[in-house]
């Protein structure tokens, strides 16, 4: 145990069934003190069933679990008591005021007043809130909302803190700031683990876990997932003409071909081995206009929950 | 014990409640309204009712007695086609018949009493009812007075309350239980559901709270806006119907905080179940209407079979029916009203019961 007292998290073996169906089947990783931890995956891979097993919300049907040397015990109280969360869905009432929807959140926790209103205006200079708290939680903007929110799951100072989807459905500069906040608060010492349907954004986590079906297909920091999935980069190949079909198909039979596939207007084709590109390329540059990018996460999603697919 | 999220809770309930515009009407407004609006309407007592007597010739008692009903306003003269009381009344010709066979009823003796039969359609039971009491009230003043006939009648207490047979005493105290219990059933049983919709249901079983705070936290608010909203529903009969509370009002105050009791467990039981907004409306009309149907308002207890009595022998609304009928006409007889407060409750605590097993501080 040792060595597990540095992980803020541990998951072994999990598994969470509903009736017959397995909405997370048998995962395990661990999630380091301090670390940024992202879960990325398509709709139903099973993050938010992992995520309320791990904030002591669902009892899991096999497996272990464990935040700060806590496993889930009875009905998760001990879990609960060391993890922030901010779910998915909308987690204020429209019709309090900030300060009114904090103190519930206060009163919830059970915390003393006098510190209730000590982490309250911490935390709204936190995260710089410059409206009054007497505004109605319905007349803020999406991004502000869930802002409140983070305050809210924070004001009982979790070790730990949850966050699903934080930023689904508010506008890119909000998306910044909130990543701004997650940043400051891992800075801060927190371990925060995040989900997103963002690929730009799960860039800023230390490291990533890649759901599918229930399963972690892959798990590493951003880089590592990159040079893992592409040894040999990818190659942007922009069309000179209209009707490529006949390079098309004989370039995803080539054995030198990783992947071949559409992206935008453009093509991404990645190379199988170190010498690929020199053999495929004379007959690749009549056709195409070359350039050789950095792969993107989206990239290494496409191939490893798409390309799974087939 | 750690009161702070039992507090944090009802105030945030209270908050909710009250500036919610339909709410604030639902609570204040609505309880009133319904009161005076269903009040008038079920309240058109019964009159122009149409009576048949078939009796010996120049018998002056019942000659009197059809002066006096015809005079009183509710009976009116039947066209009787045929001479058969029991066609009279199916053909509809007539609604009540009255007969005295053999002999003029001033003839009768102890010996020899002088039978009389009424007979009553009782295609409208209400109506039926009413009719049999104006009757017997009508029968019972004619003969009055009138030694040989005084074991003919046999009087039925029911008139002994309602000397002047307002339907509206019976009728209110039953309108105000029903509308209690439709306005605490259906506020409660949205308790957990609009959490569990809005998605913050999640947020508040995030937090290590115990059981018994989140169901009191929902319970006691619903409570206190019922305990207020019955006050004013209770005033508005008295004020609009001139109901004479004349019971004691500690025992009146017991009674519907009894009650009040009741119906918010049931509805927060029915809240554990459901899972979304309509499973609980379902649910709660699944409980309101056999309640309001087998409460004694619409058709007697006594008259129902065995089988249907057991169900408004464990219907709240029945017993507080009894109740409020004895503390209102009666001024409350102490004992009386133990025992069915006591059922009231029992119900009460049965559904709590139920509401704190069913409840899971877990999404499993
Ligand atoms: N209570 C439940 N009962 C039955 N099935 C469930 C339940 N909760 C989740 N599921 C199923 O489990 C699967 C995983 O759901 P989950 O919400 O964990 O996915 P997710 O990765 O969070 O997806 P999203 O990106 O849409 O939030 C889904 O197929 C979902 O339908
Ligand atoms: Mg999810």
């Amino acid at each position: 145990m040792s060595s597990d007292a540095n992980k803020a998290v541990l998951v072994s073996h999990l598994l969470v069934q509903f009736g017959e169906f397995k909405a997370v089947n048998d995962i395990s990783f661990s999630v380091d003190k301090g670390e940024i931890f992202g879960f990325l995956g398509a709709n139903g891979a099973g993050k938010t069933t992992s995520i309320r097993v791990i904030c002591g919300l669902l009892k899991p049907t096999a497996g272990e679990v464990s935040v700060g040397g806590e496993v889930f015990k009875g009905n998760g109280d001990n879990l609960k008591k060391k993890v922030g969360y901010m779910s998915q869905k909308f987690t204020l009432y429209d019709d309090l005021t900030v300060a009114e929807n904090l103190e519930f959140t206060a009163s919830l926790r059970k915390l003393d007043q006098d510190y209730f209103e000590e982490r309250k205006k911490y935390l709204l200079d936190f995260i710089q809130f410059e409206y009054s708290e007497k505004s109605f939680v319905r007349d803020l903007s999406g991004g502000i909302k869930q802002q409140v929110a983070l305050v809210a799951s924070l004001l009982h100072d979790p070790e730990v803190i949850f966050l699903d989807e934080p930023t689904a459905g508010v506008t890119p500069v909000s998306r910044a700031l909130f990543w701004s906040l997650i940043q400051k608060l891992a800075d801060h010492g927190k371990t925060v683990f995040v989900t997103s349907h963002y690929m730009d954004e799960v860039e800023h986590c230390h490291r990533i876990a890649l759901m599918r079906g229930g399963e972690i297909i892959a798990l590493d920091t951003p880089k590592g997932l990159k040079s893992s999935q592409f040894p040999y980069g990818i190659y942007q190949l922009t069309a000179k003409a209209e009707d490529i079909t006949d390079i098309e198909k004989a370039l995803q039979r080539s054995s030198e071909v990783e992947s071949f596939q559409p992206h935008g207007i453009h093509y991404h084709l990645a190379p199988k081995k170190d010498n690929s590109w020199e053999k495929i390329s004379p007959l690749i540059l009549p056709r195409f206009t070359a350039k050789k990018i950095r792969p993107s996460l989206e990239d290494v999603f496409i191939k490893l929950v798409e390309g799974k697919n087939r | 014990m750690n009161w702070k999220t039992l507090r944090g809770f009802i105030k945030k309930e209270f908050r909710q409640s009250l500036r919610d515009p339909v709410m604030q009407r639902l609570i204040f407004l609505a309880p009133m309204l319904q009161l005076t609006v269903f009040g008038f309407a079920l309240n058109n007592e019964t009159r122009d009712i149409r009576m048949a007597i078939f009796s010996k010739p120049n018998d002056t008692v019942i000659q009197r007695f059809q002066d006096k009903a015809l005079a009183s306003g509710w009976f009116i003269k039947a066209n009787v086609s045929e001479n058969d009381p029991f066609m009279s009344i199916q053909s509809g010709e007539a609604e009540v018949a009255i007969v005295i066979k053999d002999k003029k009823v001033e003839a009768a003796t102890l010996l020899e009493p002088v039978p009389i039969q009424i007979l009553i359609s009782a295609v409208n039971s209400l109506r039926a009812q009413a009719i049999e009491s104006y009757v017997q009230a009508i029968l019972n003043d004619t003969l009055t007075g009138n030694n040989s006939s005084q074991k003919l009648i046999q009087i039925e207490t029911k008139i002994l309350y309602n000397p002047r047979m307002e339907t509206s005493y019976f009728l209110i105290p039953a309108l105000i239980g029903i509308i209690i219990c439709l306005i605490t059933v259906l506020l409660t049983s949205m308790a957990f559901t609009r959490e569990r919709e809005a998605g913050t249901m999640e947020t508040i079983l995030s937090a290590p709270i115990q059981k018994w705070e989140i169901i009191l936290g929902k319970a006691i608010p619903s409570t206190l806006l019922a305990a207020v909203n019955s006050f004013l529903t209770c005033s508005a009969g008295a004020v609009v119907f001139g109901i004479p509370f004349t019971g004691s009002l500690f025992l009146l105050s017991l009674v519907l905080a009894t009650f009040i009791f009741t119906t918010v467990a049931i509805g927060i039981a029915i809240s554990t179940i459901s899972q979304t907004q309509q499973q609980a409306m379902m649910g709660s009309f699944l409980f309101l209407f056999p309640a309001l149907l087998l409460s004694g308002l619409m058709f007697p207890v006594e008259n129902m079979p065995p089988f249907m009595k057991v169900f408004s022998e464990i219907n709240p609304m029945t017993h507080f029916n009894y109740i409020m009928r004895n503390i209102i006409l009666k001024g409350g007889d102490l004992e009386f009203v133990l025992i069915h407060v006591g059922v009231i409750l029992g119900i009460g605590i049965i559904s709590f019961y139920l509401a704190f097993r069913n409840f899971k501080t877990t999404l499993n």
